[in-house]
């Protein structure tokens, strides 16, 4: 794999774990009790695998920077977020409260899963062994400004589902 | 690479980046305007009584045992106000403080209505320490009210005719049932509808409900 895609890759997924950890960090009890929402562990349990699970992203997060192999742990943790959402929306409880993080709730959906499906793929990316091209100062630039560029795309994207929410809102009103 | 493709290569990164900046402040804006032509009150979705019907006879136990009756055979010297929740809504846990304080301050009696699994039930009143005698646990009482969403409230008065109900999402649309039952509007929508008939009396309106 060109290291250019390679370092984008592990540097916008590390930024992405690391702020998701922070929000969850953040908002913790609106974590657990998005966890709890779930119903998919018993509750003494509950809030223990939440801080595991913030511990775990803010070590993927971390590890993405020092070695590849990190791309293990991703696609670990989006397994264990996709069967939780794939179980919930079967269970079609589309209600709760995803516990992506952020001040505001979002309801679990299909897009979710596409969502999560894409970074797997982008952690799969990771994997791949990285060609001995020597990096110089204009691919440091590339993988800066292509980060810089994903991460804009990355809120425009969220910003895109809700305002699709609140405009099935309005029809369902209208 | 050439000087000139060099130069064009940076260009042309300065122009990608500037452009999905642009993209996202269009999709926040779009948001933005979602936010302010959003009903600014509770939405009445429900198909059970509307507002200024009586509302339908329901006797349906307390948690605790106490038998409540719901409806216009009831005698109460208050109004009532139905919070029709669920344990496991986020909405309604992060509202049920914010209904308590409103009902309180507006004197008017407030119960809980539920239905579903006994066990989810008990944790969420020991979490929120609601009174067990507050909080009913019955299906007929949803049917009867016809509510399809939650959280949703119906205020009923002391006669027990229906004054205002809505779909809750908000302090704001907590507040508009009292505002619509002190206006003698029924919900956002009828309120939106004599709005586009006295469009004369606009101002006076919209301060009511906003």
């Amino acid at each position: 794999m060109e290291p250019v895609i390679g370092w984008t890759l592990r540097v916008a997924l590390s930024l992405l774990f690391a702020i998701s950890a922070w929000e969850k960090v953040q908002g913790f009890s609106k974590f657990e009790s998005a966890m709890r929402d779930y119903e998919l562990l018993p509750r003494k349990l509950v809030s223990i695998a939440a801080r595991a699970l913030v511990i775990l992203e803010g070590v993927v997060a971390v590890a993405l920077i020092v070695t590849p192999w990190a791309g293990v742990g991703v696609l670990g943790l989006l397994a264990v977020y996709c069967i939780a959402i794939a179980i919930n929306l079967a269970r079609g409880r589309t209600e709760i409260d995803c516990g992506c993080g952020g001040t505001e709730s979002k309801p679990l959906s299909g897009l979710l899963l596409i969502r999560n499906t894409l970074l797997a793929i982008a952690g799969l990316g990771v994997l791949l062994p990285i060609s001995a091209r020597p990096i110089d100062g204009q691919d440091i630039f590339v993988i800066g400004a292509a980060v810089t560029t994903i991460s804009i795309l990355w809120s425009a994207g969220g910003q895109l589902s809700k305002n699709a929410r609140a405009v099935r809102t309005m029809e369902g009103t209208r | 690479m050439t000087e000139s493709q060099l130069v064009s290569h940076y260009v042309l990164w300065a122009l990608v980046v500037g452009l999905s900046a642009v993209v996202l402040v269009l999709t926040r804006q779009v948001g933005i305007l979602h936010e302010r032509i959003a009903p600014a009150g509770a939405l009445a979705l429900s198909s059970g009584p509307e507002v200024g019907e009586p509302a339908p006879h329901v006797d349906a136990h307390a948690l605790d045992g106490t038998l409540h009756h719901f409806g216009a055979l009831a005698e109460r010297s208050t109004s009532q106000l139905i919070f029709f929740v669920s344990p496991r809504c986020t909405v309604c846990r992060e509202l049920q403080p914010v209904v308590r304080s409103i009902t309180a301050r507006n004197n008017v009696q407030l119960t809980f209505a539920s239905d579903g699994d006994e066990l989810d039930h008990d944790s969420f009143i020991s979490t929120h320490q609601i009174d067990r005698g507050d909080y009913v646990v019955s299906k007929e009482l949803g049917t009867q009210f016809g509510i399809a969403k939650l959280p949703y409230a119906v205020l009923i008065d002391e006669e027990g005719i229906v004054r205002a109900q809505g779909l809750i999402n908000t302090r704001e649309h907590v507040e508009s049932l009292f505002e619509a039952q002190a206006l003698g509007v029924g919900s956002v929508q009828e309120f939106l509808q004599s709005k586009e008939e006295h469009s004369d009396s606009k101002e006076v309106h919209a301060h009511g409900l906003a």
